[in-house]
């Protein structure tokens, strides 16, 4: 597979892995509006349902250890625009953070498995959409460090996603 | 993308009350709010289902909720999404369902079966087209119906399907601005007229027979005259009815071009098995009492036909009730039995294309109309 086609597929499974960790279904949405991956939440009391959907990023850096602030990700405009006002189901950016060589993705022992690296989570749904940024093919959004995916967090943001 | 597959362009030009006015009608009630959306359950055989259907159509992703939706109902409905899309997106059309289960494999119906259930739907919309256009109530309906009805029947639209036969009754669209101080909205397009007698002659006609099932007394097809029932439309219920495994259902829709009464909400007529041969014993019933007595009577217009029973002794002629006839007359050709010299008399009229004038007593006699004892004038 082609480098940048592997990281892709490797980025979304990293966070299917985490969902399916936390007892959540997740999946492709049909018709493909463009979201890569929906993770829900079923209960018997439709009240605690809940749904987010996520577009996911991945890029290679050279240290992942070492990321500062965040990671900066260029959208396509209408990609970008995808996740940002009011939205029914919560959406976020997800930006999966991998090695520069795939060979390095996944460490397997006796005791665990490990996925390298880490994934990183922003909500744009308050960031302005201006008439600039309507004529740039582009945007850049910084997925910050602070916010680190987790199942926890996967959790929670589903919580937010409750009416 | 699968030929089925909705694009987003398609589902964001959905409207929230147009999905809302398709639910409700589909049995769907609405139970709640959710963040920006309404929460609709329908109570099902297995669990209820539940959509949410987006309020606001300015949300970022609310073609892609219009999905989801789609996607659920039409699979509780066990159709297309497509096709249910199509009933949402039509506001200019009703959409009446019937619903028809044979022995065929599923997804399938056998040809004979789909003739017999698009002729029954064909009489059907066209008895209850032909009541609207006469504008009076009858036990049966004249052989040659109104250019009006048949007009309908032409615009009609029929999707045949395996199971549901989906018909779609065009509406005609609100022409012009109305006056300002036009208070009241203007009277229904005849589609819709036709939709809404469909709609209380097959109730009627089905409550005469659940009762009729229960006291073995057909009267209340009679009763049901005043609802639009008539023989010809008890017939065409029967006849849809007979490829049946298991009786059918006929699923009334209602375009939200135009607002429909609170009256019109039970969507859904159910005819059982059980009812089939009471609808059919109906029709019988209702052609025998289609001897109804007219009070007096005048019949103005011009004789129409000619019939010489024997050399001298008279004959009948029929003259088509025009302008100066009662009204109940007006337009139907009326039957008058006359002695050999208003039979001369007639006959001269009818080479001099004149009009003839006879007061007398009209019955009904089957779908004719017989004067008796006739007075000239």
């Amino acid at each position: 597979m082609e480098h940048n086609n592997q990281q892709g597929s490797f980025g979304e499974s990293v966070v299917a892995v985490l969902a399916a960790a936390g007892g959540y279904s997740h999946g492709k949405p049909v018709p493909d509006n463009g979201i890569d991956l929906y993770v829900a939440r079923h209960d018997p009391d439709p009240e605690v349902d809940a749904r987010i959907e996520l577009q996911i990023k991945t890029t290679r850096v050279p240290d992942p250890m070492n990321i500062g602030d965040g990671v900066s990700v260029r959208l396509d405009f209408k990609r970008f625009r995808q996740l940002t006002g009011l939205r029914q189901v919560p959406a976020y950016l997800v930006a999966v953070v991998t090695p520069p060589q795939t060979a390095h993705y996944v460490a397997v022992t006796a005791e665990c498995i490990r996925l390298n690296h880490c994934a990183y989570w922003v909500s744009l749904a308050d960031s302005p959409v201006t008439a600039e940024m309507a004529g740039q093919k582009t945007v850049s959004v910084l997925v910050p460090s602070k916010n680190l995916l987790t199942v926890e967090t996967i959790g929670q943001l589903l919580d937010l996603g409750i009416g | 993308m699968m030929s089925d597959e909705l694009s987003l362009a398609e589902l964001s030009r959905l409207q929230p009350r147009d999905i809302a006015r398709y639910l409700r009608t589909s049995g769907w009630v609405e139970a709640g709010r959710v963040r920006y959306a309404m929460r609709w359950t329908l109570e099902t055989a297995d669990s209820p289902a539940r959509v949410l259907l987006p309020a606001l159509i300015t949300l970022t992703d609310y073609a892609t909720r219009v999905a989801d939706l789609l996607y659920a109902v039409a699979s509780v409905e066990n159709r297309p999404a497509r096709a249910v899309y199509t009933d949402m997106a039509l506001i200019d059309a009703d959409t009446q369902r019937v619903i028809v289960r044979t022995n065929a494999p599923p997804g399938t119906v056998a040809v004979a079966d789909g003739l017999t259930t698009t002729a029954g739907i064909n009489h059907l919309l066209l008895s209850a087209a032909t009541s609207e256009a006469l504008g009076e109530n009858r036990f049966v309906l004249p052989g040659k119906k109104p250019k009006r009805a048949r007009d309908l029947l032409a615009q009609a639209l029929l999707e045949p399907g395996s199971e549901v036969f989906t018909i779609r009754i065009p509406l005609s669209p609100i022409s012009g601005q109305l006056p300002l101080r036009h208070m009241s909205l203007p009277e229904p397009p005849f589609g819709r007229r036709v939709s809404q007698l469909l709609y209380r002659a097959a109730w009627a006609a089905h409550d005469a027979a659940a009762r009729s099932l229960a006291t073995q007394d057909l009267n209340g097809f009679a009763a049901g005259v005043n609802s639009g029932v008539t023989a010809d439309l008890c017939a065409a219920l029967a006849a849809l009815g007979s490829t049946a495994r298991d009786g059918f259902a006929v699923r009334f829709g209602w375009a939200s071009k135009w607002s429909i009464p609170q009256t019109y909400n039970r969507p859904t007529i159910t005819f059982g098995r059980a009812l089939l041969p009471v609808l059919t014993e109906a029709a019988d019933f209702l052609r025998m009492r289609n001897t109804a007595h007219h009070a007096h009577a005048t019949v103005t217009g011009p004789v129409v036909a000619l019939r010489q029973a024997t050399q001298n002794s008279g004959g009948t002629v029929t003259i088509l009730a025009g302008p100066g006839s009662s009204s109940d007359l007006l337009d139907r050709r009326v039957t008058v039995h006359l002695s050999e010299d208003r039979y001369r008399q007639a006959i001269r009229a009818h080479l001099l294309t004149e009009s003839v004038t006879f007061d007398g007593e009209v019955t009904q006699q089957g779908n004719a109309l017989v004067m008796s004892e006739p007075n000239p004038r």
